[in-house]
């Protein structure tokens, strides 16, 4: 009985091990569009559950899909594996995802060519413009060699992706190329929140995958004489993955292209021109960007902030002008350990900034990391500053925004005060000579009182006189 | 009397004139003013240096403690002015201005 139940138990705590990857949670709803196979991304499918991901397949109509119930979020995060829809259940309609994003879903988007209107309209909504359906990305130059000039391959990778913190890992940067094939394009507007992940090379550029007969050459010729050509995408304004933070630290990420994570492109050899077999970089790239939608990178969280004046340890409502103020915070970074828990390590940068602030910042100063601090897990930042001349309600204000991290935002609120009657200094040794002369002046008018009283006598002729008058 | 010999020894005579006006300015301060008057004069005039004083070290040296200069200047210049204005009232020879003030100051 007892050594099963010890096996019970290791076992369970084995699972409950494995299950706790992300820093939010591991409910993953995928809403798989029927024209498109699940067995066709199995791959794709094992990688997260292998990341201890529990998976749910639903599909587009499906009314039991429901993103909320009673008020809490039934997944943490969804994938939508739905270009082609048309409708939606009123469980998945896009006002209802926005609204579960803005309880905290992550949402990872998988889009095709084949990309809806009703699609596109949503996807406005995150400052998102997509091509014409029937066009795809196409680089005549750098495909497979075994494949037409639609499934473009895109490498090196480390020149296509932008520097977005912990989005793509140094390792995939440099591995192999990114297959992308028959993939959509996307322009990103100027929505602050989102942020560039993945774009096509200057020799790609849009449009359709065919050979124009000799007639249609004529035609299209004449077309483009009479100047109806559009505008060519290419290159970096070409946005094939993009994502998406909110405010909440929620992510939203958008992929292109559904083909290219299918699992013939899944750590796949593709041929290139120059006969080389090379390993797709594709398995590690949508292996990044969905750790980093679903909260396994680039997540960081406030442990601690506090401030205190000199000689104590516990923060003040109210501070004396030019108190000597310190500012402490403490801030960690998501990871996971080798056997797969989640686990929090120091988070080392040197950018960040502290803003006292009332309406405006008055001091705005650097945060340094405090090495000698004891923190068992995370990075000890701190400042040191003076408090400003000036009465009032103050805030520290500790806001740092970088691309493909969480927003780290702290606000504390304390006041700044004169001194007391009583706390100002006295007997100031330059100002003896006041005194002094203050104290002289008392002591003489008494000493000269008591002589005044003392020669009243002198008087009493001129009285005398006045009498005789 | 000294109008007479004023070429043969101009500044010796008129150091000497000056010396001996002074004499009986201080010979006649001395017999004629009241013991009271001497009192208040001599206090006028401590108080007067230590106010130059004071403001000779405020735009010298230091104002800092402000509060401290106006304390010690203004206990001064208020007392000189009441002082000077007793003056007025027990110098001799003003009974006529002041007969509604009592000699029971």
């Amino acid at each position: 009985m007892r050594p099963y139940s010890l096996l019970l138990a290791l076992i369970l705590s084995l699972v409950s091990l494995a299950a706790a990857r992300s820093a939010s949670g591991d409910k993953v709803l995928v809403v798989l569009e029927p024209s498109l196979k699940r067995d066709d991304y199995s791959k794709f499918w094992k990688s997260l559950q292998d990341r201890g991901f529990e998976l749910t397949f639903k599909e587009p109509k499906d009314r039991d899909a429901e993103l909320v119930k009673y008020g809490e979020l039934k997944y943490d995060h969804l994938v939508m594996f739905a270009p082609g829809a048309k409708t939606y259940s009123p469980t998945l309609s896009p006002k209802s995802i926005l609204h579960a994003q803005f309880a905290g879903l992550n949402t990872l988007y998988v889009l095709s060519p084949d990309l809806t209107e009703s699609n596109k309209e949503f996807l406005r909504e995150y400052d998102l413009e997509f091509i014409d359906s029937s066009q795809t990305l196409i680089d005549p130059f750098n495909h497979p060699v075994d494949s037409s000039s639609s499934t473009v391959s895109l490498s090196p990778t480390s020149s296509l992706v932008q520097d977005n913190g912990e989005v793509v890992s140094p390792s995939t940067l440099s591995g192999g190329p990114i297959i992308y094939p028959s993939g959509t394009v996307h322009t990103t507007g100027d929505n602050p929140y989102l942020i560039d992940v993945l774009h096509a090379s200057k020799y790609a550029y849009v449009g359709q995958d065919k050979l124009l007969s000799s007639d249609e050459a004529e035609v299209d010729k004449s077309l483009n004489a009479k100047g109806t050509k559009e505008p060519i995408l290419n290159g970096r304004k070409a946005t094939l993955v993009s994502a998406l933070q909110t405010r909440d630290n929620v992510r939203v990420g958008f992929v292109g292209s559904t083909e290219m994570i299918k699992d013939i492109w899944w750590d796949k050899e593709v041929k290139t021109k120059d006969g080389k077999s090379i390993k797709t970089g594709n398995a590690a790239f949508i292996s990044d960007f969905s750790k980093w939608i679903f909260q396994e990178t680039g997540v960081v969280k406030i442990v601690d902030s506090t401030h205190y004046r000199k000689g104590e340890t516990e923060p003040r409502e109210l501070y004396t002008k030019k108190d000597d103020i310190t500012y402490s915070l403490t801030l960690a970074k998501h990871y996971t350990t080798s056997n797969g828990t989640s686990a929090w390590e120091p988070f080392e940068v040197d950018d960040i900034q502290l803003e006292f602030t009332m309406l405006d910042p008055h001091i705005r100063t650097a945060l340094k990391q405090d090495k000698s601090a004891v923190v068992e897990q995370g990075t000890n930042f701190k400042a040191r500053f003076d408090a400003p001349d000036r009465h009032g309600v103050f805030k520290f204000v500790v806001e740092y925004w970088r691309p493909g991290w969480s927003y780290i935002r702290s606000s504390q609120t304390a006041s700044v005060v004169p001194l007391r009657h009583d706390e100002y200094p006295r007997f100031i040794v330059g100002a003896w000579p006041y005194y002094l002369a203050a104290c002289s002046t008392s002591l003489t008018f008494l000493a000269f009182c008591a002589l005044w009283v003392s020669l009243g006598e002198g008087d009493k002729d001129r009285k005398g006189k006045k009498k005789a008058e | 009397m000294s109008t007479k010999q004023p070429q043969t020894q101009p500044p010796a005579q008129s150091s000497a004139a000056l010396q001996s006006s002074f004499q009986t300015l201080l010979d006649n301060y001395q017999t004629t003013i009241p013991a009271r008057v001497k009192l208040i004069d001599t206090f006028l005039l401590f108080i007067f240096i230590s106010g130059v004083l004071q403001f000779a070290y405020r735009v010298l040296v230091t104002s800092y403690p402000f509060y401290a200069f106006a304390g010690g200047f203004g206990s001064t210049v208020g007392q000189f002015v009441l002082l000077a204005g007793l003056r007025a009232q027990v110098a001799p020879g003003r009974d006529g201005e002041f007969k509604e003030v009592s000699q029971e100051r």
